[in-house]
């Protein structure tokens, strides 16, 4: 955070980034996105390309959307296989897999169906830049409308959280990417909607309620979190005045409206969120130590360490997953100096939350951690948890050692620059044939006139430069302290 | 002055009797030979002790194969499959080791390890081998205990809290087990651990006390340079590393140096006695493909050249975690959940990271140097063997670089001002590891990991003849370890709250 006008970068580097990733893994890449593929194509009410009856469980689909996934589970398999799918085809193939039964609300899926078109892999390519578009134009705005001893607070949470999971999952055509942003930007746009004034005011206000229609549109157990979100902030930020007692309005509205809208998609599937019951488990007590003892992998999980990409089969090393981990713990600790008791009991309720959850689905699933659950599926609560975490009461800045930044933007960059290689590798020419150069054995490419290196060079250097950028020395004097009317 | 004494709390006096009663505590959590390769290192002992004789007899004069008692060769037989309990140790303990014998070479008898650990541990031995290897157990955790002590009393006040918060963060779960245990790798890890700091303190100190410090350098080194090779290479290197730290071009410190260089050669010349430096720093132990953690994935066989180097390189980090429960305890075979692992990484890392709040050059020098030593060595070694990470290298080789990398980054712990919520968090994480840990660990043994309920005096499939059930060992263990980490938190807490300001001159 050098100067005012090298910080102009700061998105353009940002946005770089997000696309490397947008571009670094074919269509069908993320967890069940054949599933989220053909909801947003039946989303589109257009008969080239879904052909559904009202209310019909099930739908005709171009075949490809069904076989997107064909390289899914082995990482050793570039995506080539996708060369032998149509993707023009028109609807010929029918499939149950879809958002039929009203598991996830429509808000995601209608959004991205804007931009289907007539060939598949392009359609999919521009959902994801445009998400991309979405979340650093959203990052750029509270950036800009936080006061500004609330901006390391944004940069902070999000740089020591999204390497590799998060950066994939954000960049990417599953309804998770929407949670995540919604709840991760918006707690922080009604922190600040609470202690600002005027225009600030009335943008950040703004920014909350896309940010919870982002989230509950999405997942619906985002929904829930988002209520956990906005109750955390409130925590943090209220206090007995008429003007607090205005102010709160917007948020209750909110928690009314991420209510009507988990009632509004089916509760019994998000609980469980889509985990079977496995029959003839374990009684539940004797599930109980054991899931309690091993919840705590999920959460390394969300930092790539345990738990591959994509389908779960780009397994990461240790470097990016130990690294991005230990980012995180790191500057968590120093985070902690910072601290009263209302970021303290926040922090303990989320703890608890980020335990129980986990906990109680599994066990009530009668799953062994590892199994089904997904490390992405807490990614919001780790988003909020990080956001909590580098809150600063009264807006003091968080005190890091230059070898402290160091090591954090050097780890976070080496992290990013080898998982978005190996992300690459995977596709474009499998794990049997890992090598330096990606453009020297391509398998599989988007049809676009940039080369895999080049993608990934522009990734890596971008994403170093965002986080030297903003993780570097602040010059504190433009600071202003935050008039807390408590 | 005697006032402020006073006021000081003397419970801190606790600290070494709780450090003692919860490494105590892991002595009666294992069965003996569970430490990795232990049946080895047992022979070794029994072999250079009195009753030789009868119970490690060489076939021919000079010939490595030797008859061995099978209580020793058939000791660890419950290793490698954790579900299985050691309750099999009960048909080897007949009260006779000499009646029934096998013909072994598995011992050190090719001079792999330097003998100095098992001259030592061998006036231990006995025609009871339970009882001698427990007597050995204890022998070592007393040692830690009164070197860590000695170290406390005779360091410069400012030292303290290094020593303390270097080895805290790094002894749970790997570091701890091993010290309880009858494997070199104990000594290995006392003697690096210590020695570095003990040289520190002695060219910072003056008169007695640097005296002291001088013969817990020496101490240190010996037990390294005699139990491991690798060692020796180790605190060879941690003390080149604390002399570029206190370099001055003096006469004084010229002097002072005799100490460390002659150390130095002794170290050497166990380097040369022991062929297992040579050979790398590499055991006996198969490794079970289900410890080596998760981080892989991978199908590590197909990976071409490159791949291998790569996958090296990635993802050596996976073996430092070893050390904190990322691999297995024992034999590799008693792996640890999540509850351990995160909080024990987190407990390094944060207090590592809050170390690198306060950097000078010379620090970042030996930070750095050690972090390099820990990515390239074993990349070297696995590199020149054909092997990836998970195979042949283990954590425990490592341990004595991450013990001293851990104390090196609380160099200027007190500088470094934790808070109230920063100790919490840490001193928690370390319970909760620490707890479950010995938990896992005990239960994996008593009744096999996979068997019984919770509660581990019900039926236990084994156990030692002694007064006391595995529960209360736990017990005791766990509360000993949390009531000790309180202590040395609120001796933190207290000694940078208001008097910090006063700059008496530290007593030296």
């Amino acid at each position: 955070m050098s100067s005012p006008r090298v910080l102009l970068l700061a998105p353009v580097l940002l946005l770089i980034t997000l696309v490397s990733w947008a571009l670094s893994s074919p269509a069908g890449s993320s967890p069940d996105e054949d599933y989220h593929l053909v909801s947003i194509w039946c989303a589109t009410g257009d008969e080239s390309a879904c052909i559904q009856e009202e209310g019909a469980t099930e739908a005709t689909v171009p075949g490809a959307l069904v076989d997107i996934a064909c390289y899914a589970f082995d990482s050793d398999v570039s995506a080539r296989c996708q060369n032998n799918l149509d993707m023009r085809g028109l609807p010929d193939t029918v499939t149950e897999r879809g958002n039929f039964y009203g598991a996830y609300p429509p808000v995601f899926h209608t959004a991205m169906s804007i931009f289907v078109g007539p060939d598949i892999a392009q359609s999919v390519l521009t959902m994801r830049v445009m998400g991309a578009v979405l979340f650093t134009a959203l990052a750029t705005a509270l950036f800009l409308l936080l006061p500004v001893a609330r901006r390391p607070n944004l940069v902070w949470s999000w740089a020591v959280t999204t390497v590799p999971v998060g950066l994939f999952v954000l960049t990417s055509t599953n309804p998770s990417a929407w949670s995540i942003a919604g709840i991760g930007f918006g707690w922080l746009a009604l922190a600040g909607f609470l202690e600002t004034t005027g225009a600030r005011k009335i943008g950040l206000g703004a920014l909350f309620a896309v940010s919870v229609l982002m989230a509950t549109g999405s997942r619906g157990d985002a929904s829930l979190y988002m209520v956990l979100a906005i109750v955390a902030t409130l925590v943090l930020q209220a206090h007995r005045t008429r003007r607090f007692a205005l102010d709160a309005i917007l948020p209750l509205v909110g928690i009314v409206f991420c209510v009507l809208m988990f009632r509004f998609s089916r509760p019994a599937e998000h609980v469980t969120q889509g985990i079977e019951p496995d029959a003839g488990a374990t009684p539940v007590l004797a599930r109980l130590i054991p899931t309690i003892f091993d919840v705590p992998s999920l959460w390394m999980g969300m930092f790539g360490k345990g738990y591959g990409l994509g389908w779960l089969d780009t397994a990461m090393p240790a470097v990016v997953g130990l690294g991005s981990l230990a980012c995180f713990l790191g500057a968590g600790i120093v985070a902690l100096s910072r601290m009263d008791m209302r970021k303290r009991l926040v922090l303990l309720g989320g703890f608890a939350v980020l335990w129980a959850l986990p906990t109680v689905v599994l066990v009530a699933a009668g799953q062994a951690v590892g199994a089904n659950m997904q490390p992405r599926y807490l990614l919001p609560l780790l988003a909020l948890f990080a956001g909590v975490l580098f809150w600063s009461p009264r807006g003091e800045p968080i005190r890091f050692g230059r070898a402290q930044r160091l090591v954090v933007i050097v780890t976070l960059a080496g992290a990013q620059a080898v998982a978005l290689h190996l992300n690459l590798s995977r596709y474009v020419s499998g794990f049997d044939d890992l090598a330096p150069n990606l453009d020297a054995g391509i398998e599989w490419w988007w049809d676009v006139p940039v080369s895999p290196m080049t993608v990934w060079v522009a990734g890596a250097l971008a994403y170093a430069a965002l986080m030297a950028l903003l993780l570097g020395r602040v010059r504190t004097p433009a600071l202003e302290p935050i008039e807390v009317p408590r | 002055m005697t006032a402020r004494v006073r006021r000081r709390p003397p419970v801190i006096v606790l600290v070494p009797v709780l450090a003692f009663l919860t490494l105590l505590a892991w002595v009666f959590a294992s069965p003996i030979g569970a430490g990795p390769d232990d049946d080895y290192h047992l022979i070794s002992t029994w072999c250079a002790g009195p009753t030789a004789d009868e119970t490690c007899a060489p076939i021919a004069e000079g010939a490595a194969e030797h008859r061995i008692s099978t209580e020793l060769t058939e000791i660890s037989c419950f290793s490698r499959d954790w579900t299985q309990s050691a309750a099999c140790q009960d048909r080897i303990f007949d009260g006779d080791m000499t009646d029934d014998t096998v013909v072994s070479d598995r011992g050190n008898f090719y001079g792999e390890y330097p003998p100095l650990y098992y001259a030592v541990m061998s006036v231990f031995t006995s025609g009871d081998l339970q009882v001698s290897a427990l007597v050995m157990r204890v022998f070592t955790i007393a040692l830690f205990v009164g070197m860590l002590t000695a170290l406390y009393l005779l360091l410069p006040v400012e030292r303290r809290p290094t020593l303390l918060v270097g080895w805290l963060v790094t002894t749970v779960p790997l570091a701890v087990f091993l010290l309880a245990s009858n494997n070199p790798s104990a000594w290995a890890t006392i003697g690096v651990g210590t020695a570095w700091i003990a040289l520190l303190g002695y060219f910072e100190t003056t008169g007695r006390r640097r005296v002291g410090l001088g013969a817990v350098y020496v101490l240190g080194m010996l037990l390294a340079a005699g139990s491991r090779g690798d060692a020796a290479v180790y605190a060879g290197f941690a003390s080149v590393l604390v002399m570029l730290y206190v370099f001055r071009p003096s006469r004084k410190f010229f002097t002072a140096a005799v100490l460390p260089i002659v150390m130095g050669l002794v170290a050497f010349v166990f380097v040369l006695v022991s062929r297992q430096a040579g050979a790398g720093v590499v055991g006996f132990t198969d490794i079970p493909d289900s410890v080596t953690g998760g981080g892989s994935g991978t199908d590590a066989e197909n990976l071409s050249e490159f791949g291998r180097l790569a996958y090296n390189v990635l993802n050596t980090p996976l073996i430092w975690v070893g050390a904190l429960g990322e691999w297995g305890l024992g034999w590799l075979d008693t792996a640890m959940p999540g509850i351990v692992i995160l909080p024990a990484i987190a407990a390094f890392v944060m207090a590592g990271f809050l170390g690198l709040g306060r950097m000078g050059p010379r620090k970042a020098i030996m930070v750095g140097a050690v972090v390099l030593v820990l990515w390239v060595l074993p990349v070297f070694v696995l590199q020149r063997g054909g092997d990836t990470v998970g195979e042949m290298l283990q954590p425990r080789y490592l341990l004595p670089l991450v013990v001293l990398l851990g104390g090196l980054l609380a160099l200027d712990a007190p500088a470094t001002r934790w808070t109230r919520d920063q100790l919490r968090v840490v001193g928690v994480a370390l319970v909760v590891a620490h707890t479950v840990a010995l938990y896992l660990n005990m239960r994996r043994y008593v009744m096999g990991a996979t068997g019984g309920g919770f509660n581990l005096d019900v039926d236990p499939e084994w156990w030692w003849n002694a007064p006391f059930s595995p529960m209360f060992v736990w017990a005791a263990g766990s509360l000993a370890y949390a009531a000790l980490l309180f202590l040395v938190m609120e001796r933190m807490l207290a000694a940078r709250a208001p008097a910090a300001p006063q700059r008496t001159p530290a007593r030296r």
